[in-house]
């Protein structure tokens, strides 16, 4: 018998250190660690006890209602004021959207006239532009499991087709739409993860024609930047250097989308196994993770010859 | 010790911490029920009942706790309150044999040194936590430092203790519900 309860107390106290020993570990576990079960598990008690909350918080407000500074006055003053405050918010939400839209439209005029200007420094049209608002509601790092993408608000019911072209303050390249668009969503890569496409290096202190600009194919690199070679020899426009501007110069994309500015050149070095080539490191301008709504381009649809100014509905 | 009526009123205290003791603040100080209920356990209890009590007190109070990690994502932190309330009846259990039992102020009294204790050791769990990444102690939000936040930590036990003296009387009616054991082998005067 006394063996009995001593090996009980024995198992209580080992129960007892175990649920203690529990209790700081899971009060030292990283947070991230937490985040998710943890809820799961609280819902189970907060999911009744909800429930008992309602009275409690029905008999606090009765007990201690909220001071309201207009207790003196009359009612019908008070009624009056009342609505006073409904229309100023709605005056004011009124305000604040005719803002946004202001700027969207800006935004759409900018990319348009960027468009027909840099369509002229390539000596090609931008009459069959066709220009598309969406916001980027979804911005997916890089990770072990995929490339990092960003998610638009707008997908094949908009009009959204794959390899449209994401641009970002008129003429700035954030990614192309993916091969798979959704019919509410769609996926954009950003420029950074796009390989192996014709850009043209020009100066940003001084105008030279297309036609003089070296040429190179960039190719992405795990850094988030790009490489190219060029050759050793000096082009018409002379040596590339810091701070050339890329910007679009190929045939297969889009368009409107040539002549879009891509990247910033961060580095020209020599390649030490190819003596006749020099190898040049771009960045791209934007972080396309961190941009909230972008432009989309395309030319499929031809735009009639009074609306190709900028100005006028090209938006969608 | 009769544990479904001590959860009952567990639970109780708990929601009503929750949503009503907001009634009793003044400026940001608010009292606490359920730190009153633990000490009334820890005042008639063993210790082995009185320590298990302060344990699910305490993991109840943790479950209805959220918290933010990251700001925007939500997790409920288990443990700091479990050994708060275990740090704060291993406090009373010793002061017990000191007092009247049956006397609001004295219970008061524990109360008031129990949530003492409970703060302090919630306090070195946050802030050892604010060592993690994205997980923001709760003084740099609010007070900006830690004497601050446990200076109104303190009032806000001091405001327990002061609720306890209170609740002293009702407790004592119902200290038949609980069943807990007729002598007291620590103070078999004083009950």
């Amino acid at each position: 018998m006394a063996r009995s309860a001593s090996s009980q107390t024995r198992s209580e106290r080992r129960a007892w250190y175990a649920a203690l020993a529990t209790a700081l570990v899971l009060s030292l576990l990283p947070t991230r660690w937490l985040v998710g079960w943890t809820s799961d598990v609280a819902q189970l008690v907060n999911v009744p006890i909800v429930a008992l909350k309602h009275p409690f918080s029905l008999a606090r407000a009765w007990l201690r209602p909220m001071p309201d500074p207009r207790e003196a006055e009359p009612e019908k003053i008070q009624a009056l004021e009342s609505d006073l405050d409904a229309a100023r918010t709605l005056y004011k939400r009124m305000e604040i959207e005719n803002e946004l839209l202001k700027e969207r439209i800006a935004l759409l005029e900018g990319a348009k006239l960027a468009l027909l200007d840099g369509a002229r420094a390539m000596s090609s049209s931008a009459d069959r532009a066709r220009t598309m608002y969406a916001t980027v509601v979804g911005a997916t790092p890089a990770s072990s499991r995929s490339p990092s993408s960003l998610t638009l608000n707008v997908g094949s019911w908009h009009g959204i087709t794959p390899g449209m072209v994401a641009t970002w303050n008129g003429d700035v390249l954030v990614g192309r739409v993916a091969d798979t668009v959704e019919r509410f969503t769609s996926l954009v890569i950003p420029a950074n993860g796009l390989n192996g496409f014709e850009v043209r290096f020009f100066p940003p202190d001084r105008d030279i024609p297309a036609a003089d600009a070296p040429v190179g194919l960039l190719k992405a690199t795990k850094e988030g930047i790009w490489t190219t070679d060029l050759r050793q020899a000096s082009s018409p426009a002379g040596d590339i250097a810091e701070g050339w501007i890329a910007r679009i110069a190929d045939e297969r994309w889009p368009q409107p989308s040539r002549g879009l500015r891509v990247g910033v050149v961060e580095r020209v070095g020599p390649r030490d196994d190819a003596p006749l080539l020099k190898r040049v490191t771009v960045r791209p301008l934007v972080d396309a993770l961190r941009v909230p709504h972008v432009v989309l381009i395309d030319e499929s649809v031809a735009i009639p010859a009074e609306s190709a100014q900028p100005a006028k509905g090209s938006a969608r | 010790m009769r544990w479904g009526f001590f959860l009952l009123l567990l639970i109780v205290a708990v929601v009503l911490d929750a949503s009503f003791t907001q009634v009793f603040a003044i400026g940001r100080v608010h009292p606490s029920v359920t730190p009153a209920l633990v000490v009334f356990v820890a005042m008639y209890a063993n210790r082995s009942t009185a320590m298990w009590a302060a344990l699910v007190a305490g993991l109840l109070v943790d479950l209805t706790t959220p918290a933010l990690f990251d700001g925007t994502r939500p997790y409920h932190l288990i443990g700091p309150t479990i050994l708060g309330f275990v740090f704060g009846t291993a406090i009373a259990i010793p002061l017990r044999t000191m007092v009247v039992r049956k006397n609001p102020l004295a219970f008061g009294f524990l109360v008031a040194f129990f949530a003492l204790g409970a703060m302090v050791l919630i306090t070195a769990i946050s802030s050892a936590r604010g060592w993690y990444a994205g997980t923001v102690p709760p003084w740099m939000s609010e007070e900006g430092r830690v004497l601050s936040w446990m200076w109104l930590g303190s009032l806000d036990a001091l405001a327990t203790g002061c609720l306890a003296v209170l609740l002293a009387w009702p407790l004592q009616r119902l200290g038949s519900g609980f069943g807990f054991a007729a002598s007291s082998p620590w103070s078999s005067r004083r009950g």
